[in-house]
């Protein structure tokens, strides 16, 4: 999987502050090939330990860059992943998550305050893959989750915003994860997802915006929760991700002819394998982890996906 | 993250210079994030500090940790008295205006804009603020940060909403297909006129149905206007109701609860049983219904008793307790009470009041108007796919039993093949519907062979004092629904290209005999069969037909069955 911007690269240098989320998409993608062996995973381990700040209780999103809930839930699916759990400090990292929640549930990314959905996937996935949801209000949590629904069903970052489908997948599998999928109306978002598919067989985030293949992950994993995922023509979605491979470097990209990154390549592998495809190993859509590592944490599975579909992905 | 950037060849010519050019920024670059991050490190907070971090962030608006460092300055700044929190806010917002410019779309730099707003000692110009979105909008009316930051603004400086629904308007009327725009004004506009207000016949509830329609009159295939139109009709759903009371006889009677939805909350408090022994426990209720989707509703509940009397009295009581997913409580004023001789099995139907089917007059009168409209446009756009759908739902709510909805469904399947999927599980579901208004509610058997089900679909509730049931035939997707066959002793599944029987099945009380034969089950039965094992339905089942499937015709095969299903008879 050769897929990275190359190093000579401005796009290369401009995302080391997310390099944390990088290392999980490239190796969460191995995985989901079945080519964790690809890669030695001692300096990748390494580089996880470097970014922990144990005063904090936290991970940064590279060494010398702050403490953030978004690399923190990277930096322990990397250590799931490898079945290195025992690395982390799920004690300190539960504090930390747990004095992140405030009191309307919601939760802000760092100290400096900001509040998203998105944090909220962070925080109880964290916790969920450490076992210690018991560190935080659930109920609380899922509650805010609930107030950011929309009027087409779908969710937004915070109560008010619009729909969005990677916040729908942050939404939906934090209620999954928390217990409220009664605060789902699976029908209307289901059928709102299966909307998000174009013509050209992708599908995009929003309503008329142009498609993009994140968003194969994002909808594909939501609709696995919800079990729609028959609603969408997944042939004609599978085409549009292989569309937007390149033959060159292996690596997929957001739409056929664009530069390829790890981002869209690890969300292409993952979307196939929930589309049904052949060959590929199933990224478990809830935790965002290969099948075999939420089993081997004891985690319910919380997802179905559909028929295989008659191609293998070799 | 790279999105949108076409992948240009460079000619090998000018591939030295291209490569050239972005080494020197690369080096620049990465030369003014080091000294950035090395001045952080050495705690620096002078002048050439603060122009670094500046000049980092312009290069990049998403270094999180620089604009960590930056606010840590600041905030020292203004601590010791060297700034004054006015002029480090207009050098912010200065500051910040400008990267918006390359990276309208960055969540730290709209942070970093919200946390000047509430810097300590600093009154913001909310309409300076206003202003800015406006022009950001007017560069990309999509863009939700921009949006979810207009609407912080508007909340903080207490923006009246009636303004901010006309800003939508003016954005809706600059552009029809501005889903942002729609999105805003389903929140304003329950605000303003209360929840209920679209289907009103008030002058504004008039005038918002008079904008959505023209804009699907004017982009027929744009979404934006036409899913703000299905939620302006409305999904109010009658109230729920308790449909039927069925006792199932065995060691221990079962008692079960049959609701016309799904609800939450039945419990002793809102549930008597009479006469009970004084000395028994209160009785513990449990949804039928309890698989990952089901969250904590199911349209039946049981509960078992350990004791029999000859009669038995169960009254479930109105208000608050027991609701639907939307938290409607159970209809008023309709008995809720049936008396049932045991052992069972024996069912008493609740019938509707007459009355209570007129109540929803008001919203068919809107439901019909819009159907008109629907119809306008498919007189001269008959494949219009958005009109063809809304009339679907329009007529779902209106008149499920009409035959149109089933032309209506397979028109769709031509006219949107992808969604293909959709069509078919609503082709489906009124299939069984139709079935199950053609149900005597008092006949134990129902038989839907070879129907062309794809699903159960969500009514099968109206199934539960059935005892005998033959979907045999059907190319079922899976058995979801089948949880609410509660007084079935014999079911037939044969021939449904079945693969994994899932739960569905087990916790069914007293199925004694299952036909699976001709199926496509997994030749393992540990898949086959998952979660089954030491179930109510692995107590009960003493008869199952597995002929027909590969794999299940081997003595291993059957010792692997009779393990998960110990009583079947050999």
């Amino acid at each position: 999987m050769g897929c990275y911007v190359n190093r000579n690269e401005f796009e290369y240098w401009v995302t080391e502050h997310l390099r944390m989320s990088g290392v999980y998409w490239a190796v969460a993608g191995l995985a989901g090939l079945d080519a964790l062996d690809q890669l030695p995973s001692a300096p990748l381990l390494e580089f996880v330990d470097k970014c922990y700040d144990a005063q904090i209780g936290g991970y940064a999103g590279n060494v010398g860059h702050d403490v953030h809930l978004l690399y923190t839930l990277s930096a322990v699916q990397i250590a799931a992943i490898y079945d290195e759990l025992d690395r982390i400090d799920a004690d300190a990292v539960a504090a930390y998550v747990a004095s992140l929640q405030q009191a309307d549930g919601s939760f802000v990314g760092d100290k400096w305050g900001e509040v998203d959905t998105r944090f909220s996937y962070c925080a109880l996935c964290t916790l969920a893959l450490l076992g210690r949801l018991d560190a935080i209000d659930v109920d609380a949590a899922v509650a805010f989750v609930a107030s950011c629904r929309n009027f087409d069903g779908g969710f937004g970052a915070v109560p008010g915003a619009e729909s969005h489908a990677g916040q729908v997948f942050c939404c939906v599998a934090a209620l999954a994860i928390g217990g409220g999928m009664a605060h789902v109306d699976q029908d209307l978002l289901g059928w709102w997802l299966a909307e998000r598919q174009v013509p050209i067989g992708g599908l995009n985030g929003r309503p008329e915006k142009l498609p993009d293949v994140c968003y194969s992950w994002w909808i594909l994993s939501a609709t696995s929760i919800l079990d729609r995922t028959h609603w969408m023509d997944a042939g004609k979605l599978r085409d549009y991700i292989l569309s937007c491979q390149d033959w060159e470097t292996g690596g997929i990209a957001d739409r056929p002819g664009d530069w390829v990154d790890v981002f869209h390549t690890f969300f292409g592998i993952a979307g196939l394998a929930l589309l049904g495809c052949g060959g590929l190993t199933l990224i478990d859509p809830v935790y965002a982890l290969p099948e075999a590592v939420v089993l081997r944490l004891g985690l319910p599975r919380l997802f179905s996906v559909p028929p295989p579909l008659a191609i293998n992905i070799e | 993250m790279l999105h949108g950037r076409l992948k240009k060849k460079t000619p090998a010519a000018l591939e030295a210079a291209r490569a050239a050019k972005v080494a020197a920024r690369v080096k620049a670059y990465r030369a003014c994030v080091a000294k950035a991050m090395e001045s952080r490190q050495a705690g620096s907070n002078d002048e050439a500090a603060l122009e670094t971090v500046t000049r980092a962030l312009e290069m990049n608006s998403d270094l999180y940790s620089l604009w960590n460092y930056r606010r840590e300055m600041l905030m020292a700044r203004m601590a010791d008295g060297r700034a004054e929190p006015a002029d480090t806010a207009a050098v912010e917002l200065a500051f910040t205006a400008r990267c918006l410019r390359s990276n309208p779309k960055s969540y730290w730099l709209w942070h970093h804009r919200v946390w000047v707003m509430e810097m300590d000692g600093y009154t913001p110009d909310f309409a300076e603020e206003l202003r800015l979105c406006g022009l950001m909008l007017d560069a990309d009316d999509r863009n939700f940060h921009c949006w979810n930051y207009r609407r912080y603004i508007a909340g903080t400086a207490a923006v009246p909403d009636a303004d901010e629904l006309d800003y939508t308007l003016d954005r809706i009327n600059a552009n029809f297909s501005n889903y942002s725009a729609w999105h805003y004004r389903s929140h304003l506009l329950p605000r303003i006129h209360g929840p209920d207000f679209a289907a009103s016949d008030s002058s504004f509830a008039t005038t918002e149905f008079e904008l959505v329609q023209s804009a699907f009159y004017t982009e027929p295939d744009d979404q934006s206007a036409w899913l703000y139109h299905r939620w302006l009709l409305g999904r109010s759903a009658a109230p729920p109701r308790l449909t039927a009371v069925i006792a199932l006889p065995g060691p221990a009677p079962i008692l079960a609860l049959v609701f016309s939805v799904p609800v939450a909350g039945v419990a002793p408090t809102n549930v008597t049983v009479a006469p009970l022994p004084p000395t028994s426990p209160p009785l513990r209720w449990r949804p039928a219904h309890s698989g990952r989707l089901a969250g904590g509703l199911s349209p039946v509940w049981l509960a078992t008793l350990d004791a029999s009397p000859a009669t038995l009295s169960v009254a479930v009581n109105t208000g608050p307790g027991i609701a639907a997913k939307d938290g409607s409580p159970l209809i008023d004023g309709v008995a809720m009470n049936a008396e049932l001789e045991l052992p069972g099995p024996a069912t008493v139907v609740l019938e509707l009041d007459a009355q209570l089917a007129a109540a929803a007059a008001a919203r068919s009168d809107l439901l019909a108007r819009e159907l008109a409209a629907c119809d306008e446009l498919l007189d001269l756009e008959p494949d219009a796919k958005w009109a063809l759908l809304t009339k679907a739902f329009i007529l779902e709510a209106l008149d499920p039993a009409s035959p149109v909805l089933d032309t209506l469904y397979t028109c769709l399947l031509d006219v949107d093949p992808y969604r293909a999927g959709f069509y078919r599980d609503a082709l489906s579901r009124r299939t069984l519907d139709a079935a199950l208004a053609d149900h005597d509610s008092a006949s134990l058997s129902f038989a839907l062979p070879a129907a062309g089900l794809v699903a159960l679909g969500p009514r099968t509730h109206a199934l539960a004092s059935a005892t005998a049931l033959d979907f045999s035939g059907n190319p079922l997707r899976c058995l979801a629904g089948a949880e609410a066959f509660v007084s079935a002793t014999a079911l037939d599944l044969s021939s449904c290209g079945l693969r994994e029987l899932g739960t569905h099945l087990a916790d069914l009380p007293v199925l004694a005999s299952l036909n699976l034969a001709n199926n496509a089950l997994h030749p393992d039965p540990a898949v086959a069969f998952a979660g089954l094992a030491g179930s109510p339905l692995a107590a009960s089942l003493t008869a199952l037909d597995l002929s027909g499937n590969d794999g299940y015709d081997t003595p291993a095969a059957a010792v692997a069955v009779a393990a998960i299903f110990p009583r079947l008879a050999h």
